[in-house]
């Protein structure tokens, strides 16, 4: 029988040693296990940092490359401008006469017209007047049916019909059959020798047309108005058709690519280019014919400065720059300050 | 005191979850998420390079359509715009401004005939408009008549206001239609109202006619001459010869600037 007979704290002792250097190897595996988490953490970020880089300069020159696109559109937003502004102007001349026109085939032979008008009533929209004669109530009516029929109308409005047709009034104490009459007319008498002089009364001197809306005169260029019962009636027509006039002044004197007041809306600039030149208005853009407008820096003897603003010199000569060419002849030289 | 066993294992336990805890939470969490935005910034970048072809076609397009808005806008001005000369019914602005005074007289009763002419179109009788004179202010007609402040440009822009033809409905319609046709000059007609009783019709619309001009230079003011050209033509160099006086190169009893080419035919 074996008896252990060492104190007690030299068991405790060994076991705490162990427990210490078992805690050492826990703390150091911990740690190690951590540092080597941050060495894969950085290992993973630095390629990820590198891939950035490589790509990054490739990117940005795809970027450059867009910019160059919506560089050029900008530098020429005068010349889409300017293109836009003068086919506006070109087309607008042509706009009226093209709805007047296209409207005639509508009007009815009884609908006899005294004038047409129109007027923009917003984009892609106009109002159309149309003042003329006609006789019967019926005409009136047939007369907005037939409007209607006018492709792209969108409303037609009628007043001025002045009824002269015939009606029967209501029984009276003194008129116990009550005849049609016309407006305003006073009631046909019963008794025949009344009725007799009421006719009587109501005869005029033949006149037929006669001094009657311009009728009759020798003078032809007076417009003609409505004959004996007919009436002047006034159809307005709304129409999707655009008449909005563009505005010269507006548009040249506005900073290049912004719109005209009267233009409504502005030309796109087309496709994946950014739309940097997006309406009408602006300065002569192109060099023209010719040449260029006036170099920016206009300097005594400076022979062709160059293009215009905003111009691409395309169809002209390209001068020198300004100052750089020797004097026309006849010109002041350029010599003063060292070529101004 | 003594520490069992228990206690030291806490502790080693402790300790090393703490220093675990500091590499997780200093530099691994916040590792992961930088690279996972660096990850997400090459997606983004490899988007954009996917779009190389496009960017390209983008340039190309844009270069395209300039190049068709240019070619548009020289048939345009090569019929609708003015000559830089007197003798072709143009004005040249490379005059000094006090022959320019003198020439924009001419150059306005020019633009009148023009318009007379085009008036006439369509076989229409009018009452036409007058052209408006320019100033004799030599400082100001540069700006002033040819626009020259206001549109950067010169170009002479002309509101005509009423004007009232008469004639049948299809002389009328062609009279107007014909605007557009033009010689010199880009004219629009507006509002145009058609009354009267056929064949003897009348119409009126408001005119407005803009002529761009070919000027290749503008002579600039003469020193202290005036306000407003000189900041209009961005001469913005000081200073300068007074008018024919001393003017290095001009011989005495010569007037500089006057090398108008369409000024020297006429004369």
């Amino acid at each position: 029988m074996k008896l252990n007979l060492l104190p007690k704290t030299i068991s405790q002792a060994k076991a705490a040693r162990a427990a210490i250097v078992f805690s050492i190897i826990l703390f150091a595996l911990l740690t190690g296990g951590g540092v080597m988490a941050m060495i894969w953490s950085q290992d993973q970020l630095q390629k990820a940092k590198d891939v950035v880089a490589d790509l990054k300069p490739k990117a940005d020159q795809v970027v450059a490359n867009a910019r160059i696109a919506e560089t050029k559109m900008t530098e020429n937003a005068s010349l889409f401008r300017n293109v836009a502004l003068a086919n506006a102007m070109l087309d607008h001349n042509r706009k009226y006469p093209e709805l007047y026109t296209s409207l005639l085939p509508y009007i009815p032979a009884y609908y006899r017209l005294q004038s047409m008008n129109a007027s923009p009533a917003g984009p892609g929209q106009s109002q159309v007047t149309l003042v003329g004669v006609l006789k019967s109530f019926q005409q009136y009516a047939d007369l907005t049916l037939v409007l209607r029929r006018i492709p792209d109308v969108m409303s037609v409005s009628r007043a001025g019909f002045q009824p002269l047709e015939t009606y029967v009034p209501g029984l009276s104490a003194e008129d116990q059959i009550a005849m049609p009459i016309r407006p305003g007319e006073g009631r046909v008498p019963l008794d025949p020798i009344d009725r007799l002089n009421y006719y009587i009364a109501q005869a005029q001197e033949p006149g037929g047309f006669v001094g009657t809306g311009g009728f009759g005169t020798e003078d032809m260029t007076t417009p003609r108005g409505a004959m004996p019962e007919w009436s002047v009636v006034t159809m307005t027509l709304v129409i999707n058709r655009d008449l909005q006039t563009p505005d010269p002044g507006a548009t040249l004197g506005s900073p290049s690519g912004s719109v005209g007041t009267a233009l409504g809306t502005p030309g796109g600039a087309g496709g994946g280019a950014g739309g940097a030149a997006g309406g009408r208005g602006g300065p002569m853009g192109l060099g023209g014919p010719a040449a260029g407008g006036p170099p920016a820096g206009i300097g005594f003897g400076g022979a062709a400065g160059g293009p215009p603003p905003g111009a691409l010199g395309r169809g002209g000569p390209t001068g020198p720059p300004a100052g750089v060419g020797g004097p026309p002849a006849g010109a002041i030289p350029g010599g003063v300050g060292g070529g101004r | 005191m003594k520490l069992t066993r228990l206690t030291i294992l806490s502790i080693g336990l402790f300790l090393g979850l703490t220093a675990v805890a500091f590499f997780v939470f200093q530099h691994v969490l916040p590792n992961i998420e930088e690279t996972r935005n660096y990850r997400e910034n090459a997606q983004a970048l490899r988007a954009e390079i996917n779009k190389s072809g496009m960017a390209k076609q983008r340039v190309e397009d844009a270069v395209t359509l300039i190049g068709e808005k240019a070619d548009e806008w020289n048939a345009i001005m090569a019929r609708h715009s003015l000559p830089g000369s007197l003798a072709a019914g143009g004005i040249d602005l490379a005059v000094n401004e006090y022959q320019l005074t003198v020439d924009a007289r001419r150059f306005r009763n020019s633009v009148q005939s023009q318009l007379n002419r085009q008036l006439k179109y369509g076989g229409v009788q009018v009452i036409g408009p007058e052209i408006p004179m320019p100033t004799d202010d030599a400082a100001s007609v540069l700006a002033s008549y040819f626009n020259y402040s206001s549109f950067g440009f010169p170009a002479v822009l002309y509101n005509l206001g009423q004007v009232t033809v008469t004639g049948t409905f299809d002389q009328i319609m062609t009279h107007v239609r014909g605007w557009s046709n033009m010689p010199n000059f880009l004219a629009v007609a507006d509002g145009l109202q058609i009354s009267g009783t056929s064949p003897n019709m009348t119409g009126t619309y408001n005119l407005t006619i803009v002529g761009f001009i070919q000027s290749e230079r503008v002579f600039p003011p003469i020193g202290g001459g005036g306000g407003a050209a000189p900041a209009a033509t961005g001469a913005t160099t000081p200073g300068g010869p007074p008018a024919g006086v001393n003017v290095p190169g001009v011989p005495p009893g010569q007037v500089p600037g006057r090398g108008g080419v369409g000024r020297d035919e006429e004369e």
